[in-house]
């Protein structure tokens, strides 16, 4: 057991190390405390060194601590993902004049965005439904608590308690959910739950109810319709490092989690090492119909609702909810492909999302708003940044030569090749309505004047350099797609499932 | 086993009745006391499924502490008789309704016709797996991670409560 | 053709991008060089188009061979090494011109390098201006030269953002309206043409010459050849529902560009907001890509769904005709008046294409290149005279003839050109496509004839209020057309009157190559569905 438990240990390096960080950022801040950035630079040293360790993981495939954790190429993928963000948000955090005025509460923010990281880097390799809840859970307090971090307005406060409610409330039915899993197949993990299901056939309306409510769970994580509602004003309400922060990361651990509970539980583990990647499900389940409705509600209520939005984050909350839309169709086609196309895309939607709200963030710093009409005239105040605005949205609209492109390319790639056309097409109309509304913020920042104060917006050149940082790859990853796809082809293999 | 149906209808009518009951007392106080008085019938309800450690939580944590806690939030807040928020019936809470209907009749269906299938488990395990002993062992080995994991979601959650308490007063 | 070791289709793409990078470094202050540099660069550009189209071997035929297309450059763009599951990704830099996209690549050069000078009173962001001008003029190229369906979908989809911003910011009172309406319109028909992209690539398989494997492919050249559809993949097969609705998806896709009715409704705002020199653009360029893109993909790689649908793609170019010889003749703005005969004259194209006979085709391909000059210059004309009386009102105008003699004399060659006079290239190209129709669709042939009736109408009724009559009193001090204005009007002028004199210059080129196409339409159909 001890010699397990070890063994165990050495595989749990990165997650170690956030520990440690979280728990230096606690004394840290107790001996330089106030008015120090001092807990963002640990905080920052310790996912530097849990996102290298986790590289360093890459190609290690089993299950540690008695199966409750998978180390494996799609759980690495994402402990990648989420320490990259979780790195480029405490890069924001140093610039944004919200996080900066608040310094004397900067330990708590920089412990609690490494909790968050830890949560979801659980959340990427939970392979019990246990730890899936665990998981969950110490992501969703963290961020509860972050989302009312700094104004002290009643906007944010609103935000964070209509956060906590939903999150109880989609916990609960979560977890009832999970009980009549267990029920039903008497297993906690997920490769019990798929014995089980593959041994004997089990009443097929209790699993389609407990299905049901566990993707209510999810379906709050990643903002699906109709889960969404807490989003908007979270979004709005939450600091903006912590927004792009839970529009990235957040929404990538939901998904991983998501798409290892389904595919490994809930997929023929004799089928799927197929060369055609192509899936079945246990028992004819066809869970995947459920989550296509899902998709076409959560793309087109996202997007049509952002047409109407004013405020710029509550426009990338409702893009962010449609963008998970666009990722549900991926999971929907039920083959590997289609799991290969989610990775692309969320490689993709690192960058260019960030990439927007970093510059929201820095306009907001200047002008102390975050209103689409104060970007009006932008393109002459601030001539880079306006263009690096207006390649992270022609990319979130998936025009090319951006990344956002290819994101969209492989999503349809799959989902033509799976047939399921009336969805792809869906897909594409989406597309072209969510280019309006990106569009919109174009069309401020360069057909229209200024009004009132025409002054140009100077920049620090790190501040500038952190854009490049995220407009390069945007750019580059457009037109050379090949180590974007080839990562993402290496990530989709699962622990024990080929 | 008849003594034990006898056992089990009295304490599920009994929980039945103080949940009910609970729910609709206008004064809090004597709603907090009915959940408590639910609380030991669910532990009772445990007890005939073997299961003495989660009775015995039940009512130390839940009963006691937790119970304790709301008792003195509401005298604190010396709540009053609870006004009735809105009487009328409006679509929002047909379409609630309707759909706790359609869940519980979904249940229903389950526990009526599904019950074939399901994993037995024989009475000795289930006497095993009640103890402390057991619990206890299977904490600190098989579960020993998730058991750890909680310690920093609940160093997450202090973190968080000292954050809210300093929010106020800036 | 090598120049420096890079071939001479991607210098003749890709020098406008250097010249926009060039563009964008030059001081702000330095006005002179903002203006000169794209002159400059686009001068370069014609130059090599003309090397390319006299040094064209106008014997080979191209359309679906790789050994008929010239000026081939062929490299490996991405390739993605495949797990068993997802197969090999390999995009290909596949650039090549034959007859069909010579003409295109020479008429592009050209209005480029016209728009650049009728540009040159632009005043607002001029630095900005001039860059997005060239980031278009790389786009359209591109897509004249590509033969791999992803790199020509790259290209289709970086013209829309200059675009937009072309007709935004520079534009006229209502340029966000028509600036968006014209972005999200194409949008919509490049999602249709994406997805059938895609499942063209699921569909189209050839096999790697170096390791044997069977890969998909976007090389058009294998789609065209039905040999190379999987069977039992989605548009394997002749005449199955699948390849007629991906025929559609893609014929909307370029529709829109054209545009065809009922997808025509963005062009007028966008023409009548746009600045002079993007006006000339989007007429003398822009909308070839569509009737380029229907010759080009969708004929040669959906013979059997071109044939089927060939009798509503004539009623079609009727409608367009018609409708926009109609719609130009209630017009009293003259820029939109020419915006309708543009979708009047783009008609006479689709009749020609749905000829499906040598002579139409001919026809069709060189109306697009004599449309493409003859509007240039109509808008060249508006623009000179919007410059001078900020007024576009055919009405307010009268008796112009006597105060600008040399303009009202260039502006006479646009219109009888535009109408069709014989002796003038406009004619050729248009008789070309009416005979060849007449043999396929006689009804719907003798029907369109009256679109030639009413453009002589509306274009002499125009030319008769502006520039005979009583001269207007308001405007006797208007200066006449000056030299800079000349510069970009003669050029046009000339190869107007020369091509009317010696369309062989132009029809040889195009002949085998479009000969070949008609071949590949022909024998790729069903025999039961040629008519």
């Amino acid at each position: 057991m001890v010699e397990q438990l070890l063994q165990s240990l050495s595989r749990f390096l990165p997650e170690t190390t956030l520990t440690v960080a979280l728990c230096s950022t606690v004394v840290v801040s107790l001996f330089l405390g106030r008015k120090s950035q001092a807990t963002l630079f640990v905080a920052l040293a310790g996912l530097v060194l849990a996102t290298w360790f986790s590289f360093d993981q890459m190609g290690v495939s089993e299950t540690i601590f008695s199966g409750m954790v998978a180390v494996d190429p799609f759980s690495v993928f994402f402990k990648l993902l989420v320490g990259l963000s979780a790195i480029l948000i405490l890069l924001f955090s140093l610039y944004s004049s919200e996080v900066q005025s608040t310094l004397h509460r900067a330990g708590e923010y920089s412990a609690l965005i490494l909790a968050m990281a830890l949560g979801m880097f659980l959340m990427a390799g939970a392979s019990n439904l246990l730890m899936m809840v665990l998981a969950i859970e110490l992501t969703s307090l963290s961020s509860y608590i972050l989302a009312g971090y700094t104004r002290e307005a009643s906007d944010s406060s609103e935000a964070s308690l209509k956060y906590i409610i939903y999150g109880a409330v989609s916990t609960g039915v979560m977890l009832y959910g999970i009980s009549i899993l267990y029920g039903l197949t008497g297993a906690t993990d997920f490769y019990g739950i798929n014995r089980a299901l593959t041994e004997e056939s089990v009443n097929s309306v209790a699993l389609l109810v407990s299905i049901i409510m566990i993707l209510v769970g999810f379906g709050y994580k990643i903002s699906a319709v109709p889960f969404h509602f807490w989003t908007p004003d979270v979004y709005e309400g939450a600091p903006i490092t912590i927004t792009a922060f839970l529009s990235v990361a957040s929404k990538a651990a939901g998904f991983a989690l998501m798409m290892r509970f389904f595919k490994v539980s809930f997929i023929d583990a004799n089928a799927v090492g197929l060369p055609t990647g192509v899936w079945t499900s246990l028992q004819g389940f066809e869970w995947n119909k459920i989550v296509a409705i899902l998709s076409v509600l959560t793309m087109t209520l996202g997007n049509l609702v952002a047409v109407w939005q004013n405020n710029l984050k509550r426009l990338l909350a409702y893009s962010s909810i449609a963008h998970a839309g666009y990722m549900l169709m991926g999971v929907v086609v039920l083959s590997d492909k289609g799991l290969a196309a989610v990775l692309i895309y969320f490689m993709v939607y690192l960058f260019m999302n960030l990439g927007a709200f970093y510059v929201v963030m820095l306009v907001a710093n200047k002008t102390g708003s975050e209103d689409i009409d104060s970007y009006k005239g932008l393109g002459h105040r601030s001539p880079l940044v306006s263009v690096a605005m207006v390649i992270f949205f022609i990319s979130l609209a998936g025009l090319p030569p951006t990344a956002g492109f290819i994101g969209k390319l492989f999503l349809f790639a799959a989902l033509l090749d799976a047939t399921w056309i009336w969805l792809a097409v869906v897909g594409a109309l989406n597309s072209v309505v969510s280019l309006y509304y990106y569009v919109r913020v174009v069309r401020n920042m360069f057909l229209r004047d200024p009004e009132g104060n025409a002054e140009p917006i100077l920049f620090s050149t790190p501040q500038l350099a952190i854009v490049m940082l995220l407009l390069l790859p945007t750019l580059f990853f457009g037109l050379f797609y090949s180590p974007m796809v080839e990562l993402a082809n290496a990530s989709v293999m699962m622990f024990g499932i080929r | 086993m008849i003594l034990e149906s006898i056992v089990f209808y009295s304490l599920a009518v009994a929980s039945v009745g103080s949940a009910l009951l609970m729910v609709t007392r206008r004064n809090p106080v004597i709603a907090a006391l009915y959940l408590i008085l639910n609380f030991f019938c669910l532990a009772g309800l445990y007890l005939t499924l073997q299961a003495q450690f989660i009775a015995v939580i039940h009512i130390l944590v839940y009963a006691g502490a937790i119970m304790v806690l709301f008792l003195f939030v509401i005298m604190l807040l010396n709540l009053g008789d609870e006004r009735k928020l809105s009487d009328a019936i409006s679509p929002r809470k047909i379409i609630a309704g309707g759909l706790s209907l359609a869940l519980l009749l979904e249940l229903l269906s389950i526990f009526v016709t599904g019950t074939e299938g399901l994993p037995e488990y024989n009475a000795d395990q289930a006497l095993q797996v009640g103890t402390v002993e057991y619990i206890g062992k299977q904490l600190f080995t098989k579960f020993l991670f998730p058991f750890e994991v909680t310690s920093i979601l609940l160093l997450a959650a202090i973190i968080g409560a000292i954050l809210l308490a300093k929010k106020k007063p800036d | 053709m090598e120049l420096l070791g890079i071939g001479i289709l991607t210098w003749i793409t890709f020098l406008p991008i250097i010249g926009m990078v060039a563009v964008l470094i030059v001081p702000k202050e330095n006005q002179g060089a903002v203006k000169w540099l794209p002159l400059v660069i686009t001068g370069v550009q014609v130059v090599l188009a003309v090397i390319i189209f006299f040094n064209f071997n106008r014997g080979m035929a191209g359309i679906n061979t790789l050994e008929g297309m010239q000026f081939v450059e062929k490299g490996t763009w991405i390739d993605i090494k495949g797990v068993p599951w997802f197969g090999r990704i390999v995009v290909e830099y596949f650039m090549g011109v034959d007859g069909l996209s010579v003409s295109m690549v020479l008429l592009t050069a050209l209005i480029s390098f016209i728009a650049v000078i009728a540009s040159w009173n632009i005043e607002k962001s001029l630095k900005g201006y001039m860059a997005m001008l060239l980031l278009l003029d790389t786009g359209m190229m591109g897509v004249f030269v590509a033969l791999d369906f992803f790199l020509f979908y790259v290209f289709w989809e970086v013209m829309l953002l200059p675009m937009y911003f072309l007709i935004g910011v520079w534009g006229g009172p209502r340029r966000e309206y028509a600036a968006i309406k014209f972005f999200l319109y194409t949008l919509l028909g490049s999602v249709l043409m994406l997805l059938a992209m895609i499942a063209l690539y699921f569909s189209v398989t050839v096999l790697d010459p170096s390791t044997g494997e069977k890969i998909y492919t976007f090389n058009m050249l294998a789609m065209m050849d039905p040999a190379n559809f999987e069977p039992g993949s989605l548009l394997a097969g002749v005449g199955t529902q699948w390849r007629y609705i991906a025929y559609v998806a893609l014929f909307i896709g370029f529709a829109i560009k054209v545009p065809i009715f009922p997808f025509h409704t963005w062009l007028p705002d966008a023409h009548v907001e746009a600045p002079t020199a993007i006006s000339v653009i989007l007429a003398g360029v822009l909308l070839k890509m569509g009737t380029y893109g229907i010759l080009r993909i969708s004929y040669p790689i959906f013979p059997d769904a071109a044939n089927y649908f060939v009798v509503p793609l004539a009623i079609l170019a009727l409608i367009n005709i018609v409708y926009g010889a109609l719609c130009a003749m209630a017009q009293t703005d003259l820029k939109k008046l020419i915006a309708y005969s543009s979708v009047s004259h783009m008609g006479v194209v689709l009749l020609g294409m749905a000829a499906m006979n040598t002579q139409g085709m001919v026809g069709a391909v060189f109306q697009m290149f004599n449309h493409g000059t003859i509007t240039a210059m109509l808008f060249l004309i508006v623009g000179v005279i919007y410059d001078r009386a900020h007024t576009r009102d055919i009405d307010s105008f009268g008796g112009l003839a006597i105060t600008m003699p040399k303009y009202t004399g260039i502006m006479t060659v646009a219109f009888f050109a535009a109408l069709g006079l014989p002796g003038l290239s406009g004619f050729i190209s248009e008789a070309f496509s009416f005979l060849g129709a007449f043999q396929t669709h006689r009804v719907i042939t003798i029907l369109s004839t009256a679109g030639i009736v009413l453009t002589a109408a509306y274009m002499l009724w125009a030319l008769q209020r502006m520039f005979l009559g009583q001269p207007n009193e308001k405007w006797a001090g208007l200066p006449d057309i000056n030299g800079r204005e000349l510069s970009a009007l003669v050029p046009l002028a000339i190869i107007v009157i020369v091509l009317g004199v010696y369309p062989g210059l132009m029809i040889d080129v195009l002949t085998s190559s479009l000969n070949h196409l008609v071949e590949v339409v022909k024998t790729g159909a069903p025999v039961a569905l040629v008519p």
